[in-house]
């Protein structure tokens, strides 16, 4: 049994801001956009204005509504990143093993450093001491057997949190607690589960991994497992990217080329989410075509301005497909590399729009279930 | 088709003419050029339905006639040549071309019906070699390479309240240049002409302050001078709304020679291996500092100029502002920036017919 820690910063955007202006110190800060701002949306606020009800995500108009008097700010990213480079530096120091989940959040595994401290408790008081020392800024802290169940013991305390998972609490700690809480659980698979009459863990535990699964599919399986607070994710620490993609197989060879450009569509929206998470531009894109015959060519186009958005990664791809003369193709793939930091920016703003757009869809997507919305060119798969 | 001409003003004509001869085509008429002879001239003519060119030369003619040859072949035997007389006679269904003692046949790629040439009746403009090579010069380095963006593949031909400009951009950056001279006949006008088109073009000119005039009509463009018409194809879309993206007042400027910085930056380039490094341009107190920092190492430059307004420094693209450098030929240019993320402005630093914006990059 290991031992994992989830690490999440408190309103971490908010709290930069408060930090950096201590006059807002125990007032509603909103960070996502003006006040008079039409489109923006609430991308951290402090605990203070979440008592007025506003939370991440709401349109910032709705924000105001509910809090007129709040503090709004548009937000400085590169600040945030600054901070968050002090706070990614200091968790080499606890483990070995990182896996940086976004600017404000990680899961270090701490498997055989536990005799350093003289308890779990104090490990964690540990680690939270150092990032307020090293930035005045508090964090929620997690430690239990797994991933899954260290992330769910962050959020137990929120803010200034640290709460610790013991092997023989697990069973008693989940059980009433609500589907939604299991990780991979959106708001549709948790109507599933209503429907089968299961609201809370609890209601998961008597029924067979096998019941599960006819009506769940793999989602059963997997509900099935973290019910039980099993979860057998390694941390997996992140080494430096050099190349994200995506590619298919399919089961039969296929010749339509709508369905073709379809697939490639769904790759551009899977590569371009896997970039933007990443926060990453890439300069250059690859195509590979396996034909039937295992016959397997590879195509690369290098851009002139790196890019991370989904449109790019479409049409590059499609330019380079209807380059090549197919035949039935077994595998299609999409990738992208050659990546830079460096940004050239341009005169019309006409990138930016590709790239508002993405951002607008990946965070629709992250709120929601994945695939919540998409372009409509991913959906042509029955086009002959 | 019997004919004698001399092999020099032949090989002039036929240098002007393969710029239009087609090497990809599928259609094998495009890769051929007409040769048509009258009782006094001969017209060369070929055409790959992006650009049409064709030139009339004197010659002694014996029996007139036309025929269409191959116009790699033709071109190539023009050059390699001797300075002597030459002379094309038509037998069945070859071009037998003799000089001295060298006979040449060669058959003829087809009987139909060369592709009709196109029709351009406006005549817009008038202006020298020397000015339309300036123009086009100056500003098809800033359009696009690619083909993702047909409008921006070309340079804009505009004439706006009564005055000629060209301009290309590939987004990134922008090159404007205006005519100093020339005579517009037109009123305001946006044509997108097809890069390749306008730099074979250049190549066709003959720079001797010859008067070229400019006709306009059924989406194609037509350049004429001495004995020649070159046309193009233009490119069908709207060219973006360019004119807010030139801003001239920047708080800081600096003036210095142009060599000086092409120099500077093409030395700190040597560092950026992968083509996407920025150089970083610093401003202090009229002292200038030029530097990159890549994986490879650093470079840096500190020189002594003109500086007027803030200190400042802002990241550009070492390679777009060493495409203008290279291309301008003044001694002297004015370079004016700020920092945060908005345009520079490059131009040459006592005039105003060139005007290059750049955006900086984001470090």
């Amino acid at each position: 049994m290991g031992t994992i820690m989830h690490v999440d910063m408190d309103a971490f955007f908010a709290a930069v801001e408060i930090l950096d202006n201590p006059q807002y110190a125990g007032k509603p800060v909103i960070v996502g956009g003006h006040k008079d701002s039409k489109r923006g949306v609430v991308s951290t606020c402090s605990y203070e204005a979440r008592k007025y009800g506003i939370h991440s995500a709401m349109p910032i108009s709705r924000a105001v509504a509910l809090c007129p008097h709040g503090i709004f700010i548009p937000g400085r990213m590169k600040r945030y990143q600054e901070v968050s480079a002090q706070i990614h530096a200091i968790f080499p120091k606890f483990s070995p093993i990182v896996e940086p989940l976004s600017v404000d959040e990680a899961f270090l595994d701490m498997t055989g450093c536990e005799h350093f401290y003289s308890s779990l408790e104090q490990m964690g008081q540990t680690l939270k001491n150092e990032i307020r020392k090293q930035t005045g800024l508090t964090a929620s802290v997690g430690i239990a057997p797994n991933k899954f169940l260290a992330k769910l013991a962050s959020d137990w305390e929120k803010p200034d949190g640290l709460f610790v998972i013991r092997t023989h609490e697990v069973q008693e700690f989940l059980q009433d607690l609500p589907v939604s809480k299991i990780w991979g659980v959106g708001k549709k698979s948790e109507q599933a589960l209503h429907q089968l009459g299961l609201y809370h863990i609890h209601d998961i535990l008597p029924h067979s991994e096998q019941w599960l699964v006819d009506r769940l599919g793999s989602l059963g399986t997997h509900i099935y497992y973290l019910a039980r607070g099993i979860d057998h994710r390694p941390v997996e620490a992140e080494q430096e990217v050099k190349s994200i993609g995506h590619e298919v197989t399919f089961h039969d060879d296929q010749t339509s080329f709508p369905f073709l450009r379809s697939q490639l569509g769904q790759m551009a929206e899977k590569v371009g989410w896997r970039l933007r998470n990443h926060g990453l531009y890439a300069r250059t894109i690859t195509i590979k075509v396996r034909f039937h015959n295992f016959r397997t060519i590879t195509r690369s186009h290098t851009v002139q301005n790196p890019f991370c958005d989904d449109d790019t990664i479409f049409s590059e791809a499609l330019h380079l497909l209807e380059n090549e003369k197919l035949e039935p193709v077994r595998l299609l793939g999409v990738s992208v590399t050659n990546f830079t930091t460096d940004l050239q920016l341009s005169l019309f703003d006409e990138r930016d729009q590709g790239e508002k757009l993405s951002q607008v869809m990946d965070q629709i997507n992250r709120q929601f279930t994945h695939g919540t919305i998409t372009k409509g060119r991913t959906l042509l798969n029955d086009l002959d | 088709m019997h004919f004698q001409i001399e092999k020099s003003p032949l090989l002039n004509a036929i240098n002007v003419v393969e710029k239009a001869i087609s090497s990809n085509n599928p259609l094998q008429i495009l890769a051929g050029v007409e040769i048509d002879v009258n009782k006094k001239h001969l017209t060369m003519t070929a055409n790959n339905l992006e650009i049409a060119i064709r030139t009339t030369i004197p010659c002694n003619t014996l029996k007139p006639g036309k025929a269409i040859l191959d116009g790699k072949l033709l071109t190539s035997l023009i050059r390699k040549l001797p300075e002597d007389n030459v002379v094309f006679e038509m037998k069945d269904k070859q071009v037998i071309i003799t000089a001295g003692t060298m006979e040449f046949a060669l058959n003829i790629i087809t009987e139909d019906e060369f592709p009709a040439f196109p029709d351009c009746n406006e005549k817009i403009l008038a202006l020298t070699d020397y000015e339309l090579h300036r123009l086009a010069q100056n500003s098809l380095f800033a359009a696009a390479n690619d083909d993702m963006r047909p409008v921006l593949s070309g340079v804009l031909l505009e004439i706006s309240d009564g005055k000629l400009n060209f301009v290309a951009t590939d987004s990134n950056r922008l090159s404007f240049v205006q005519a100093n001279t020339g005579e517009i006949l037109s009123s305001d006008l946006h044509l997108i002409i097809p890069s390749k088109s306008l730099n074979e073009l250049m190549k066709c000119l003959p720079l001797d302050e010859t008067m070229i005039e400019v006709f306009y009509g059924n989406n194609q463009l037509a350049f004429r001078f001495d004995n020649t018409i070159f046309t193009t194809r233009l490119i069908e879309g709207n060219f973006p709304n360019y004119r807010p993206v030139i801003h001239t007042e920047q708080a800081i400027t600096v003036v210095m020679k142009r060599h000086q910085l092409l120099q500077a930056i093409d030395r700190a380039s040597l560092f950026d291996r992968g083509g996407s490094q920025p150089v970083i341009i610093q401003v202090t107190d009229g002292v200038l500092e030029i530097g990159m920092s890549t994986e490879l190492g650093k470079s840096s430059e500190q020189f002594n100029v003109e500086h007027s307004g803030e200190n400042g420094s802002s990241a550009y693209s070492p390679k777009y502002i060493l495409d203008m450098l290279r291309t301008t030929d003044c001694d002297q240019i004015a370079f004016k920036f700020e920092t945060g993320p908005r345009q520079a402005l490059i131009k040459p630093a006592d005039s105003d017919d060139h005007l290059y914006i750049l955006m900086p990059m984001r470090i």
